[in-house]
This record gives C-alpha cells, structure tokens and sequence, in this order.
C-alpha cells in the first residue's frame, strides 16, 4: 500500500535580491510503500535536502503536489501543517536538532509532552523504545554528556516515539564516525523492522545505504535511477557505489549552475 | 592589514553583533547623564525642597545606586559581548595572531565602541532630559519646577566617569583574554548548561532571614524605628539575595517532580529557565530591589503629599466660603462673587447663601465659639450636597467641625451633652465635613431645630451671612478663586474667603519640586530595571532563536512559541516585581507605625496605588518587551 506519493513535484529558488533563479528540483516522482525504507542518493548539490524539506513541509514545492497517507499538506494552515508534522512525521537531521536544556528522556519524550499524551502511555513507550534502541543507560544524562552516535539515537527515538506516518532522515550519519554510523544504521533498522516504521532516508554514505530496500538516484534536480535490494546486502552495495560511479564519482564537486 | 584596520572592518561588518553591546553602553550612558543633569541642576542644587534633608540623603542613595548599576551593567554587557565574541577570538589566533595584536584589536574596538556610545549617550540623555521636563511639567499641570539647561558639569562627569570605566574594563578583559588558550576560546563560552545545585541549607536561611527583617519592620515601635531599619534592610537584601540564588532553583526543581511537567509546552519553558537561574539570579536580585526602593520612595513621596493636599482642601465646604460678619461692611458682596464668576463663565453646582448666629457653649469646663445653622436652612443645603437630611429632637444638635481631632484640647462625638445658654444639648451626630466656610467661629458648626434657632437667636444680637459656590471641576478655577478673593475687603487678610482651588495651586507649587524629584527617581529605576530585563533577554536571541527552529522543524505550532517565549519574559518580568512589591509593603508597614498610624487606611490606599501603577507600567513594559522578542525571534 502507497504510503508516500509524490507527483511531480518542483521547487525553484528566487534570489531575494536581483540574480538568477535556480530550479533545485524538476518533476519529481516517487513513491513509498508502508513499512519501506527507502533511501535517496545523489550527488552535492543535486536537490535531496530539497525534496526532504518539501516533504517534510518545512518548504512548499513550485509546482506539483504531494500525499502522505492521504493527506496533501498544501491544503492545511500553517498551526495545521505544524500539527501535522509533530502526528504523523518524524525526523532525523545531521545535527542531531536535540535540546541542550533537556535530559535524553524529555528530549524523547517532547513530541508526545506537546500533545498532551497521558503518562502512562509516554512511560510504556519510552520503556519499550529504549528497550528496542538500547538507550536505557543514557536515558538521564543532558545531550552535552552523550556522543554524536548517542545523540543521533536519541534523535531517532524521538523521531518514532510518537508512531509516526513517515520518518524523513536528513544524512543522519553525517556528522559520525564509522562505528557510530554503523550503530545508528542498526537503531534505523530495528525502528524499521520492529517498529514497522516507514523511513526515508538521504545519505552520501554507500554503507549506510545498503541497510535500505530500496534506493531512489537523483540527479540535477532530476530522477536518475532506483536499485532494490536482492537477496544479499553485498551485492546490494556493490551495484550502490557502481551507481555512484555512473553518477559521477567525485559527489561534492559535481556541481552545475544551470538558469 | 593593520590592526586599526581590522578593527574598524570588525565594527561595520559585524554590526548585528555589535549593536547589542553598543545600545546598552548608550543605555547606562544616558540613564547616568539624566540623572547626573538633574542632580547637579542649579534649580535643584539651591531650590526649596519639602521634607529638605530626607530628600536629599534619598538622592545621594540614588546616585550611589545609580553608579553601581552603571559599573555593573557596563561590565556585564562587556562579558557577554567578550564571550559570544571567544570563537573568533580563537580563529584569529590560530591564524597566527599574537595576544599582542589580539589586545590590541580589542583596545581599539573597545575604544571605539565606548566613545561613540558616549557621545550618542550624551545626546540622547540631553533630549530626555528635555523631553522628561515637558512631561513632568504637563503632568503635575504647573510650571516645570526646573528650567532645562545644559548642565556642563554633568557633560565632563558623564563623558570622563564613563571614559575611565570603559577603559579600566578593557584592561581587566585583556587578563582575561592572556589567560585563555585557544581551545578555550574555539569553545563555544556559553555552550555548557549544568543541572544547577542548591543548598536547602541555604535557601532556609534566606527565608529565615528574610521573614526576620519582615517581622521586625512590621512590628517595629516608632522609638526604635530609625535604629531598626539598618537591620532589616541587612536582613531582608541579605534573605532576598539567597532566595533568589538558591530558592528559585529549589522551586523550579520542585516542578520537575510535578505531572503537569510532560504537559503541552511545560517541559520546555520549565527547563528554559531552571537552566538559567544561576544566570539570572544576580539580576533577579538587583532588579527586585530597585522595586522595592522605587516603590517604596514613590509611595512615601506621594503620601506625603497627598497628606497635605488633603489637610489643604478636603476640610472646607465648598470651592469658595465666607461669612459677611457685618451687613454694613462685607468682606465682599455676593454680587461682586457673581459677576467674577461670570465674567470667566464658571460653571456653579450650587451655591449657599443663609443667615447663621455665632454663639458660644461650654463642655465641661471649656468654653469656646461655634455658628449656629438652623435644621431647615441645613437641609435646604443637604439636599445640594447629597448629605442626609436632619430631624432632630428638641434637646439635640448636629456637629460639623473639621478641625476638631486636631485640637486634643476639645473633643466632640456622638453622645456628648454640651451647655449652651445654660440649656443642655445632646450631640446627636458628628462629621468632619463642613457645611460653611470654617472661618473664625464657623470651626465649630452646630445644626439645631428651628426652635432651638429662633431661642438662641433671641439671645444673642449678631447674625453672619454665610456664602458658598461649588464649581464645577473645581481643582482648575485657581484663577476666578484667586480674582474673587483679591475682591474681598478683607486686604490682605484672603483667610476671610477660602478658596479650595487657590490652596491647591499653592501647595502643588510649593510641593511640586519634592514631587518631581519622587518621580523623576522612580521613573528613571523603573526604567532601568525594566531595560536590564530587556536587554538581558536579547543577549539570548540567539540561542533562543536556535531552540526555536529546533522545536519549529519538529512541529511547533507559533502559538505555542510564543507561549514559550513569552513564559519566560513573564518570569523575568513579574518575579522581581512581586519580590519588590512585597518589599515595599513591610516598608509601608514600617512606616506605619512609624507615624504612630496617623495615615491609617489612607497609607494602604496609597501603598496599594503605588504598587498598583508600577505594576500597570510593569506589564506595559511586559508587553512591548514580549512584542518585540518575538518578533526578532522569528526573524531569520
Ligand atoms: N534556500 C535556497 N536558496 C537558493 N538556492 C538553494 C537554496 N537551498 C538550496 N539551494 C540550491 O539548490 C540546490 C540543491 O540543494 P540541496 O540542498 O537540495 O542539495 P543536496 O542534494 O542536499 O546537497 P548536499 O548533498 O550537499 O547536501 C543547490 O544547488 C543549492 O545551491
Ligand atoms: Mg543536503
């Protein structure tokens, strides 16, 4: 069942002042299905951010439209849209976007506080997503005592607390290191497979794509191409990085100005 | 690129950054000036002040409190301004500047900033200045008590004090600066918001402190009362200091346990502030004093006059009295009264023309003058007045008399038999409010039945006519009351004619010096409080607007951010202000017994509108502070 349906969607950018306007995405399609995790690769510059913050509707797109669960977002006010974004989206950023002033517990618990969720129920989920995430240990120290790996688990868990629609995840191993990213990428997993959670996910890093089903290529604002994971996760990553070499191999400089 | 260069490149090209720190040093600047303007005023210097000396010393607290609170704000904008500024510190020194040219950089900017803000400084204090004079002067509607001038000395004391104060804090900032290496610096200096500690230890003691010097103020003996107030005052800042450091925290500590803390926007507004209390407590402190100090100056200035006010006009009869004691030589003709009055075009409620006889009585062994006022010529006037109508026994007799409880010697109440012409009269009721003018005999006023009237009448030969106008808005017609008393026969004897309105003008004249002075020094720390609040929660922009995108990409709805914005502005905002307020009331108290209660009820409806109004510009205050936070919140 289509959870996520995005039908040709563009954004383009007008400068504030005088200069050119840049058309960051172009008809954009795509769709998610329930329970898919799905990611999206491209080269710098080639509109990800773009599309996520247009689903995320953090931005609006030029033209098109979009549906999550049903739902066109376009049509909603803005207390609305904001409503809807804490029920039924969840999000992972790069920069963890963690409150300094709270322990891990309140930063989890926070979408579910906002929404005046009866104690009861925030206590039972966070016990089981703690459980699930491995993140009792930490439950009680302020994020300036934890690691970005931690920090970016806890991000996660606050993402999913509330049993979102969609998880939108913005390269969420880009700011950790290798081991980190690995235990991230396995919190993603078991939010996906245990949880049932949908996520989307945009990343440069070919491991942490291959923990995807299914990976969706942009490039220059434009579709490219989409791989499914068989059978073996290596295989898997093999045909990633041989995507990405037809990409263009060097991501960060592949960087056209087009009008 | 030289250092002068760089500095200058600094100044222009940061000027978001710059303009905070910037505004509160022309802030102090001008706040010192106005007052040092004022102070140091020839017209304030050599003017006559009511109550003198108390006046004076509570200026002199003033200006102590007045350079503390320069020397303090100045250095702490210049902290915060230095540590948002340590991460391009850093940089620069890993570029390979030396801390020579480091300080260097800082002299100059430093320089820079403090001798523009001093000039604007003295700018916009000169035009306060003048602007405030106006305002005063339209307020206590006469004549400005002083005349605005360019006072020089308060130019050379501003620029030079402030000079040297800027200076001395470079200084100090460059030991700070020589200390720190560069990973110090790249820190981010406010990054680090530890779970704040508190002592019960200590929170009790504040609060035993402070409960202390409220019970000593409230109970205090008029005796003791001057030796006292050192004490408490040492009991109560020292009390309200700890409280404010460690009683906020144990407070806010107790609403984490609280269920209502996962509810809605609490969690994020609670912490907000638990995690800056440390932070805040210092100005919490400061401000809650100046509070109290305002208000309780404020509230002793005005009893003061509106003690004196009310002595002058609250115990006459009407807006113009007399008694024409002689057919054949008036004090002043009604017809003389009238065509004044119509000459200006006054409007009169009502006016009092009747005949009444000066007699004599004795009450025990005293023996003194009244006028006598027959019933039905008194109820004819009750009727204008609003007053009770009369029906008295044959043996009774009605008092007014205003003056009385001044006068120990005489009493008269309720119940009283008093003698007159050998007859004995009871005093079926006593007012203080007057019926007639209260001129010579009339400061005793006996209203008896017609009979008891005509009785008297036939023993005694005199009769006075007695004379009054009510005007409309009667505090304005100083000059129709001032004309027809210069009218009278009386020469220079105007005490025949009272004129409420002319009494008035002349105690606000005499008062208004004492008057504006209270004014000025209250508005003037009520703004000062007020703008520290609002400039200490714009050095949190940032990191505010950083939390609010944090919350907004998650799905905060604005009515909630401005709910969570706008909790802490109201911490910030009322705290103090109950604090002071509840300060000043223990000083009210204390100044109660003080004046034996002779103010009374009236002390509390003063106290009462003092904190009221303070508490009416408070919220005013609230609210553009709140208005404009958002809005640069929300400004990307
Ligand atoms: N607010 C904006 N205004 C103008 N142009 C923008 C804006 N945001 C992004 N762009 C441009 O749109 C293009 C796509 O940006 P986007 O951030 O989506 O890229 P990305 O795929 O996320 O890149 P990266 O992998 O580096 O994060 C870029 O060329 C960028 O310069
Ligand atoms: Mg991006």
């Amino acid at each position: 069942m289509t959870l996520l349906h995005v039908d040709a969607i563009s954004k383009t950018y007008y400068p504030k002042k005088e200069g050119l306007s840049y058309k960051a995405l172009s008809n954009f399609n795509m769709s998610v299905e329930r329970g898919e995790f799905v990611g999206v690769m491209g080269p710098s510059g080639s509109g990800k951010t773009t599309l996520l913050n247009l689903l995320a509707t953090i931005d609006k797109p030029t033209s098109g439209t979009f549906l999550i669960d049903g739902t066109d977002p376009a049509t909603l006010n803005d207390s609305q849209l904001a409503q809807f974004r804490r029920r039924q989206l969840g999000f992972v950023f790069q920069d963890f976007n963690l409150l300094d002033t709270l322990t891990v517990r309140e930063n989890i618990l926070l979408p579910l506080a906002l929404d005046k969720t009866s104690h009861k129920t925030m206590n039972n989920r966070l016990d089981l997503l703690a459980d699930q995430l491995g993140i009792q240990d930490i439950l009680d120290k302020r994020t300036t005592e934890i690691s970005g790996g931690q920090q970016q688990r806890t991000a996660c868990a606050r993402a999913v607390i509330h049993d979102p629609k969609i998880v939108l995840a913005d390269e969420p191993t880009g700011n950790l290191d290798s081991k980190s990213a690995r235990q991230v990428m396995d919190t993603m997993t078991t939010m996906n497979k245990d949880e049932g959670a949908t996520i989307l996910m945009v990343t440069h890093d070919a491991t942490a794509a291959s923990y995807c089903d299914r990976i969706v290529f942009i490039k220059d604002g434009q579709f490219f191409s989409e791989i499914r994971k068989g059978e073996r996760q290596q295989t898997f990553y093999q045909k990633v990085l041989d995507t990405l070499s037809v990409l263009g191999g060097d991501f960060s400089d592949d960087y056209k100005t087009r009008s | 690129m030289t250092i002068t260069k760089l500095a200058r490149k600094n100044l222009t090209g940061h000027a978001q950054r710059y303009a905070a720190y910037f505004l509160s040093c022309v802030f102090a600047v001008s706040v010192f000036f106005i007052y040092a303007q004022f102070v140091f005023h020839p017209d304030v210097l050599n003017g006559d002040i009511r109550g003198g000396d108390a006046v004076r010393t509570g200026m002199i607290m003033a200006q102590v409190i007045i350079i503390l609170f320069s020397i303090f704000f100045i250095a702490y904008s210049n902290r915060v301004f230095l540590s948002t500024r340590s991460k391009e510190f850093g940089l620069l020194s890993l570029f390979g500047m030396s801390k020579r040219q480091l300080c260097r950089l800082v002299y100059f900017e430093q320089t820079l900033i403090s001798a523009t803000a001093i000039l604007v400084g003295l700018g916009i204090g000169t035009l306060f200045s003048k602007l405030f004079l106006m305002l005063m002067s339209s307020m206590l509607g006469t004549e400005s008590p002083i005349e605005f001038q360019f006072v020089l000395f308060a130019y050379l004391l501003t620029a030079l004090g402030f000079f040297v104060l800027f200076q001395v804090l470079t200084l100090l900032s460059f030991w700070r600066l020589r200390k720190a290496n560069i990973q110090d610096l790249l820190k981010d200096a406010r990054k680090p918001k530890h779970m704040p500690k508190f002592s019960w230890m200590l929170t009790i003691l504040g609060l035993i402190l402070l409960i202390a010097g409220y019970t000593i103020a409230a109970t205090a003996s008029i005796m003791l009362a001057v030796f006292l107030i050192p004490p408490i005052l040492f009991l109560v800042v020292t009390g309200s200091y700890l409280l404010f450091r460690q009683g906020t925290v144990a407070l806010y500590k107790k609403l984490y346990d609280q269920p209502s803390f996962y509810n809605g926007t609490n969690l994020v507004t609670r912490t907000n502030i638990l995690f800056r209390l440390k932070d805040y407590a210092n100005m919490l402190f400061l401000t809650s004093t100046i509070i109290a100090v305002v208000l309780t100056a404020g509230g002793t200035v005005y009893l003061l006059f509106d003690s004196t006010i009310r002595m002058a006009t609250n115990q006459m009869a009407t807006t113009i009295a007399w008694y024409n004691y002689d057919e054949d030589e008036p004090i002043l003709e009604k017809e003389t009264a009238d065509a004044i009055l119509a000459k200006h075009d006054t409007d009169i409620l009502y006016t009092i023309d009747t005949e009444v006889t000066p007699i004599d009585f004795q009450k025990g062994s005293l023996e003194t003058d009244a006028i006598a006022l027959s019933e039905s010529a008194y109820n004819d006037i009750a009727l204008d007045m609003d007053l009770p109508q009369l029906n008295l026994q044959s043996d009774e007799l009605f008092v007014a008399a205003p003056f009385i409880q001044n006068s120990p010697d005489y009493s008269l109440k309720e119940g009283d038999v008093i003698n007159v012409y050998n007859e004995a009269y009871k005093v079926y009721d006593f007012t203080d409010r007057p019926i007639l003018s209260t001129a010579s005999s009339g400061w005793i006023q006996f209203i008896v039945p017609d009979e008891t009237y005509a009785q008297w009448g036939s023993v005694v030969d005199e009769r006075y006519q007695a004379y009054g106008y009510e005007l409309d808005n009667w505090k304005e017609q100083g000059d129709v009351s001032n004309e027809i008393r210069e009218a009278a026969e009386s020469g220079d004897q105007s005490y025949f004619v009272q004129a409420n309105a002319s009494d008035y003008q002349m105690v606000m004249q005499t008062f208004s010096l004492t008057l504006f002075i209270g004014i000025f020094v209250s508005l003037l720390f009520f703004i000062v409080q007020g703008s520290m609040l609002y400039l200490k929660l714009f050095t949190e922009l940032e990191d505010t607007k950083k939390q609010l995108l944090s919350l907004k990409r998650i799905g905060l709805t604005k009515k909630e951010a401005k709910k969570i914005l706008g909790s802490k502005i109201r911490f910030l905002f009322f705290t103090p202000y109950l604090v002071g307020a509840l300060h000043a009331s223990f000083a009210f108290l204390m100044l109660n017994s003080m004046l034996e209660g002779a103010a009374g009820s009236m002390l509390l409806w003063n106290g009462l509108l003092v904190i009221g109004i303070g508490a009416l510009l408070q919220l005013i205050y609230f609210f553009i502070t709140r208005y404009y936070f958002v809005r640069a919140a929300y400004k990307s």
